[in-house]
Parts: C-alpha cells; structure tokens; sequence
C-alpha cells in the first residue's frame, strides 16, 4: 500500500515503526522459547535442511525433464541428495531426544 | 596459530558449553574450533557414501548450531571453525588435540557426575593425558 501511495509516509511510518516493535517482541519471545527448549530449535533445522535437500531433489528432476541436465547427471545428484536425506533421518534419531551416546 | 577446542555433542545441553567457548576466545584473541564426534552408532558399518553423507550434515548442523550460541554470546566478530570426525570419543578428542596447537579444551558437565562427552571414570583419564598435552580443560555447568 505504502508503494502504491495509498498510505502517505505521515501514516506508514507510524505503523511500520509499531510493526517492527511488535515483531521485535515476537522474536524475542520466540528466541526465549528456543533457549528453553534448545530440541526444538534443532528439530526445525533438521526439518528445515530436509525440506532444502528434498527443493534441490525436485528442482534437478525437474531439470533432467526439460533437458537442462543428463539423465545420468541427473540420478547422480539425486542419489547423493537421497543420501543426505538418510542421513539427516539417522542424525534426527540419535540427536534430537538428547540423547546422544555423548 | 593458538586455539581453543570445544568438544560438542551437539544437544540439547551443548548451548552454554558453546557460549562459554565463544567468552574464552573472545578473552584470549585465540581461534576457536567445535570438535564433534560422531554420536551415530555403527558409523563405520554405514557405507562409505553414507558416512560421507553424516559427516556433511552434522557439520551442517555443529555449524548452525554453534551460529545460533554466537548470536546469543553476541560475539559476532569471532568466525569458528567446525570439525566433525568420527572413532571413540575420548580417543578421538585426544587424537585432535594432540595434533593441533591447542591451549584450551572446553567441555560439557552434568549435574549427575558425568561429563557431557563421557562418564566420569573414563574422564579422569583423559583430563590427565589432556594435561599431559599441555592442554588446559575447562569443564562448563
């Protein structure tokens, strides 16, 4: 709205500056809750590394159909990424409970 | 160059090992690197490519983890490094800091009389060969 000037600078800045503090708090509550369950941050960067791997999965199968990469490339890649994805299930087991062996 | 060593387990409970980490470089200008052992049990029955995979993730993760207990210690100017190796652990950390130039071993601690890495029996042992090394551990929590 504020690039469209439907909303002056008079009026956005106000609200942009009230937006911000708002989601300052958010974070900081948010960052609070982390640190006192430190599993959860390690669950979201465990999920959130699998749904990068599994992105880069579909984007080089999407590739090999279009014929941006071989097919030999192709499935070369993908069975590395498929790699990675058990690995990052075997890591999720041994490390997310904290119950590590060390 | 100096440094310091800081054995994670990447847990739960690493997060004050790794601020602690970042206070003691920040206090001596050393270099700081996160050692993490590989905690997969069979690691090594796990085919070459698959290791190769665990290994690459877990520094991924080692790496994002101790980012986060930097942001927090708000020592942002320090840029650690990661090593993730695999083997029995007291062995492998003693491995490392033989072979490395390292003045400082920073290592977790539970209330229940274990350290983070290792029960308590196994750890005398190592904290003298670590003396022995010349290298100074500091036990945190």
């Amino acid at each position: 709205m504020r690039t469209e000037g439907v909303l002056f600078p008079e009026v956005w800045a106000p609200l942009d500056e009230l937006y911000e503090e708002v989601m300052a708090d958010s974070r900081k509550e948010l960052d609070s809750h982390f640190q006192a369950h430190p599993e959860l941050e390690t669950a979201m960067f465990l999920q959130a590394r699998a749904d990068a791997i599994s992105a880069e999965r579909s984007a080089i199968a999407e590739a090999a159909l279009r014929g941006i990469v071989s097919g030999d490339t192709a499935e070369h890649l993908s069975s590395e990424l498929a790699y990675r994805l058990a690995a990052l299930d075997l890591i999720s087991e041994n490390y997310n409970d904290g119950e590590a062996s060390h | 160059m100096t440094r310091i060593v800081c054995a994670t387990k990447a847990a739960q409970n690493s997060r004050a090992v790794h601020q602690r980490a970042f206070e003691i470089a920040a206090e001596t200008g050393h270099d700081l690197e996160f050692l993490h052992v590989v905690a997969v049990p069979n690691f090594d029955d796990l085919m070459e490519p698959m290791q190769e995979a665990v290994r690459s993730e877990l520094h991924w993760l080692v790496h994002s983890l101790t980012r986060i207990s930097r942001q927090r210690s708000g020592h942002h100017d320090i840029q650690p490094t990661v090593e993730v190796v695999s083997g029995p652990i007291a062995e492998a950390i003693l491995r490392h800091i033989e072979d490395e130039d390292v003045q400082v071993l920073v290592i977790g601690g539970t209330t229940d009389g274990e350290t983070s890495v290792f029960k308590q029996a196994g750890f005398e042992s190592f904290f003298v060969e670590a003396n022995q090394a010349n290298v100074r551990v500091e036990l945190v929590g």
